[in-house]
């Protein structure tokens, strides 16, 4: 799916009027200027902040290995209020297309393509030649939850072995078999069932007609498709449940934004991926506090309701916030934790991959104290059920 | 949806350079190659240790319809997905056997699975055009991907392939409007013209109507037959009236004790239909099992 800033301005006008007309005590999106001698963080030392719109427009291609969901409402929140046209940047956003490389890049010196996706989504770009490094946080934990009709839910994970898992996404596959090798169990003898297009909403009637016996899915939208299905067909929601996969004190990390080391170090391109990560942090704390409106927003490109995206759109904060580093920021021992978990799964390439927070540190050191980019005092929205 | 039993490695590794070998089949080079069509020879496919689909031999003409059908489990969704190597994105999934297109072996160790994919397009099940993208932007979206940026180039493709799908006359006052604003048959034909905005040389369809209303089913159907004038066609067909109504031969399959899928009898479909061969398949085509 690519939405171009320039071909939707009448309709994205429209949406950021009503956007904003609704939100209007929310802080203002855009382009935040640097505060001379803020200190944000927890070091000693502030790391420089950044220049959050490059001197050049700059076209930012933004890769999905899925359908867009709730997890990437901020991204589109940011077309919506226009906060890459102020940041001089024009944002593609596309998500798999069948039949193409996700890391087929065109080189170009005025477009930078960043990657939103899972460790083990990106693993294989490092066979593809690519020098990926995960430049900050999108989603703040691995959201993959295992759910179904809840007489075939198993009590431990070794009991998959045998079992027809349906997912939503590769991703969501690679977590499920890591907790099942972390349970004690052998995941070569998991059976998964994939979406054949990748680009497709997740469709939970196999797990619903039995004909996959449980499914591994993100809380926030697979496991709502289920919920929501089953209130169709007006049946009772007591037959279906979840129950996390992995350890929710040490959880693993979500979907993170990445992008090639040689644009990061790159004089032209280095910026530009900055003032995108400038406007996410900022759509993110924006979508995070008008829930209804960025759920508003979001709702014209999903298949779902407003006020089941309102929904799933908290359930992804409750996975980012509080993040006491600051949003967007990879927390390192996560990142082990994942890196070790997705080898175990038989994951490979995955310990060739980098992270680093010295952008993310820019950014928030640049918009400092103007927004609340830790959500310390927020608190889970209860108002918001999943059916109202 | 594919399924598979065990895993291994997980991820396939991929060639971004073009090989040589594939070059017979590119897009661009197409004119240059002969258009023979695709050949499957001996094969075998297999989900870890169960085997789905036993010794397939059999020849897709070009520029024609070929059908797939046969009762559920048999095999011809792998057989389908077999064609363009989607059934190897499922790990621990595997064939035996060769599978040519114009006279190469897309199995062949120097052929990028993705570039095959692109010649050997699909067009699934349920519609699903990109919501947050127009009209247009749907149709251009592969073309955007592989580097095309000339306005004037992506405009004549998009008039070309919606008019291809014929949708061009019910949609070019509204190119900009999201393409989710479509009927769902409108949006499986928008579906097809991003899938011939490519230009792919053979398009599989796995039950392009089965979510469909039947008015919306006629009018798909009558868009492959169009089609089949400029791309090889394989559907796949729960519908035997339908592989009777579109295609120009038609192979059925069933599954056999050890449930494994196999090829029962390939035939032009009127001939099929009417003077099969195999008692299986005179069962079969007259309700009398599946």
């Amino acid at each position: 799916m690519t939405v171009r800033s320039g071909a939707r301005r009448t309709g994205l006008l429209t949406l950021a009027i009503v956007a904003l007309a609704v939100a209007a005590c929310r802080p203002p999106i855009g382009v935040v200027e640097p505060s001379a001698g803020e200190t944000v963080g927890p070091t000693d030392t502030p790391p420089p902040a950044a220049k959050l719109k490059p001197d050049n427009q700059t076209d930012v291609q933004i890769r999905l290995f899925r359908g867009l969901g709730p997890a990437d409402a901020a991204l589109l929140y940011g077309q919506a209020l226009d906060s890459y046209r102020d940041a001089n940047l024009t944002a593609d956003i596309s998500p798999p297309i069948f039949g193409y490389e996700p890391f087929a890049v065109e080189p170009a010196e005025d477009s930078v393509t960043l990657w939103v996706g899972t460790v083990s989504d990106v693993a294989p770009s490092v066979a593809a030649g690519l020098d990926l490094v995960a430049v900050g946080e999108l989603g703040g934990r691995d959201p993959t939850v295992l759910a179904g009709l809840k007489k075939n839910l198993p009590k431990t994970l070794p009991e998959l072995e045998g079992k027809t898992v349906s997912v939503d996404t590769a991703g969501a596959a690679e977590s499920l078999l890591a907790a099942v090798a972390a349970a004690g169990g052998d995941p070569s003898n998991v059976m998964i069932q994939l979406p054949d297009d990748p680009s497709a909403p997740f469709d939970p009637t196999p797990v619903l007609d039995g004909t996959a016996d449980v499914a591994a899915v993100s809380d926030y939208d697979g496991w709502a498709r289920i919920q929501e299905l089953v209130v169709l067909n007006g049946d009772d929601l007591k037959t279906v449940a979840n129950r996390p996969i992995g350890d929710t004190d040490a959880p693993l990390l979500g979907e993170l934004i990445w992008a090639q080391q040689g644009d990061v170090d790159s004089p032209s391109l280095g910026p530009a991926i900055t003032a995108l990560l400038g406007v996410l942090g900022q759509t993110q704390v924006a979508c995070r506090d008008a829930v209804e409106d960025c759920a508003s927003v979001f709702s014209s490109q999903s298949d779902r309701t407003p006020e089941g995206l309102a929904w799933s759109i908290d359930q992804v904060d409750r996975t980012i916030f509080p993040a006491p580093d600051g949003i967007l920021h990879l927390d390192a021992a996560s990142w082990d934790r994942t890196i070790a978990a997705m080898k175990a799964a038989g994951v490979v390439d995955v310990d060739q991959l980098a992270f680093s927070n010295d952008l993310v540190d820019a950014v928030v050191a640049a918009i400092g104290s103007q927004l609340d980019l830790t959500g310390t005092d927020w608190t889970p929205r209860t108002d918001l059920p999943l059916f109202p | 949806m594919t399924v598979t039993e065990p895993r291994a490695g997980i991820v396939q590794p991929v060639t971004l350079a073009p090989a040589r070998e594939m070059s017979a089949i590119e897009p661009d080079l197409r004119q240059l190659a002969p258009n023979e069509g695709m050949r499957i020879d001996g094969l075998h496919a297999f989900y870890g240790s169960f085997k789905a689909l036993n010794d397939v031999t059999l020849q897709v003409r070009p520029r024609s319809v070929t059908a797939f059908i046969g009762p559920s489990g048999c095999g011809k969704s792998t057989l389908l997905r077999s064609l363009n190597r989607m059934h190897e994105r499922v790990p621990g999934a595997r064939i035996q056997g060769t599978v040519e297109l114009d006279g190469v072996d897309i199995y062949g160790p120097a052929i990028n699975p993705v570039r095959v994919r692109r010649v050997i397009g699909m067009v699934f099940q349920k519609p699903n055009p990109f919501p947050a993208m127009s009209i247009y932007d749907n149709v251009v979206a592969g073309l955007r991907l592989s580097g095309t940026r000339n306005r004037h180039v992506l405009d004549e493709a998009v008039e070309r392939s919606l008019t291809r799908a014929a949708l061009w006359s019910e949609v070019k006052d509204k190119l900009r409007q999201p393409g989710t604003s479509l009927s769902g048959g409108q949006q499986q034909r928008l579906c097809i013209a991003r899938t011939i905005a490519v230009e792919p040389e053979v398009i599989l369809m796995d039950e392009p109507c089965s979510a469909l209303d039947p008015r919306a089913t006629l009018r798909i159907e009558e868009l492959i037959t169009e089609l089949r004038a400029a791309f090889t066609i394989v559907i796949v067909t729960h519908n035997m009236q339908q592989a009777a109504r579109v295609s120009d031969e038609t192979a059925f399959f069933t599954m056999g004790d050890d449930r494994a899928g196999y090829l029962v009898e390939m035939a032009p479909t009127t001939t099929l239909f009417t003077n099969p061969t195999q008692p299986l398949t005179e069962d079969y085509v007259s309700g009398r099992f599946g």
